[in-house]
């Protein structure tokens, strides 16, 4: 008991991160009480993302991911792919939407309309899909620079800024991706067009991960300063950061194209 | 320096220094307690005065090879670390006003 107890405290709490996931799992929870329903498997997947970005970054996990270079990329992974894809696959804007009070919901059409005109603008630039994916890629590369890495796990602050872009960035990506439904404001895709992003953003990280792996050279220092969280060669953690940087992110990929696709064939059938 | 928590200090460039390892043992806290304390006050703290860094493997001095060697005789270092931090005494009482723990 004690154990599940230590597991669950925060190693390194976070208020806003805290809020964010309370908030997320609330507004959800009060669209579908008034009525959205969303289906089991959406739900499920929502639900399951917004867990999981909780459960690295507020739970003992969050020691692991700063003592380990390895637990640190799986953290990246959940942060930046699978929690956003999960959330991003659930399309919860409509249930978010009814969840929200009436209030809050209008603020876009009352005093606040230069602020949100000015926010969709940047939104729309942001979406566009040679950006989104430059930005997807561009924000590993920028955090694994090895001074930067350095620099963002010696500061608290500059700790969570990064995993903060991380999320946000995952999840603007991975929206555009699984778009779908009523149109927003989210650039709507062609399926082939979404397969060539997802494509393009392979090979990128796949090299990333190859140059961390197969690299002789401890690239990481920062988990030098105090010690790994348990005894492990430093070579063979980096190691396993650099697998889980290369194969799981690159099938994510994968796994989106064949999603795209299936939403395709689901809207081929529908129409026929 | 002499209550049941305290841990005997070492000397380095004149001043009286911990390493992280024996300021989580002093508090019985888990490994990463101090450093975690540390990173939370690094901002605020100037590098050389209030703290030092040696490269456990290549120290820059005979002095500092000698004080690694006895803080490694000693257990004051994380044995998977390459690197030593070594706190002051003000930067341990910067420490104490972000985490619990007791004075030095």
């Amino acid at each position: 008991m004690t154990t599940l107890v230590e597991w669950l405290r925060p190693w390194e709490p976070s208020a806003p991160v805290f809020i964010a996931c309370a908030l997320a799992v609330v507004i959800y929870a009060a669209g579908m009480m008034r009525g959205a329903r969303p289906g089991f498997w959406p739900a499920l997947s929502y639900f399951a993302g917004v867990g999981l970005i909780y459960a690295v970054t507020q739970t003992h996990y969050d020691y692991y991911s700063q003592f380990l270079f390895a637990a640190h990329r799986l953290q990246h992974l959940i942060l930046h792919h699978l929690g956003p894809f999960l959330i991003a696959l659930s399309m919860p804007t409509a249930v978010l939407a009814a969840g929200l009070p009436a209030a809050v919901r209008r603020l876009p059409d009352g005093g606040l309309r230069p602020f949100f005109r000015a926010l969709r603008v940047v939104y729309r630039i942001l979406q566009q899909p040679f950006i989104a994916g430059f930005l997807f890629v561009g924000l590993i590369y920028f955090w694994l620079t090895p001074e930067i890495h350095f620099d963002a796990m010696l500061s608290i602050d500059l700790y969570w800024f990064m995993n903060w872009t991380m999320v946000v960035d995952g999840l603007l990506f991975w929206w555009l991706i699984f778009e779908r439904g009523d149109r927003g404001i989210t650039p709507r895709l062609s399926p082939g067009r979404r397969i060539l992003v997802l494509a393009l953003i392979m090979p990128p990280q796949i090299a990333l991960g190859a140059y961390i792996t197969f690299s002789g050279q401890n690239l990481f220092e920062i988990y030098d300063v105090c010690g790994r969280a348990f005894p492990i060669d430093p070579m063979l953690d980096q190691q396993i950061g650099g697998l889980i940087t290369w194969i799981p992110a690159a099938m994510m990929s994968v796994a989106a194209a064949i999603i795209v696709l299936a939403f395709r064939l689901e809207r081929d059938d529908e129409k026929a | 320096m002499t209550d049941q928590f305290s841990e005997a200090p070492f000397e380095y460039r004149g001043e009286p220094v911990l390493g992280l390892r024996q300021i989580d043992r002093m508090n019985g806290a888990a490994k990463g307690t101090a450093f975690r304390a540390f990173k939370r006050v690094r901002h605020a703290l100037q590098e050389d005065r209030e703290f030092f860094v040696v490269d456990i493997d290549a120290p820059g001095d005979a002095k500092s090879a000698r004080l690694m060697g006895d803080m490694k005789e000693a257990g004051a270092l994380y044995p998977a670390s390459r690197v030593a931090v070594l706190i002051t005494a003000e930067a341990y009482a910067r420490m104490q006003g972000v985490a619990r723990l007791p004075a030095r």
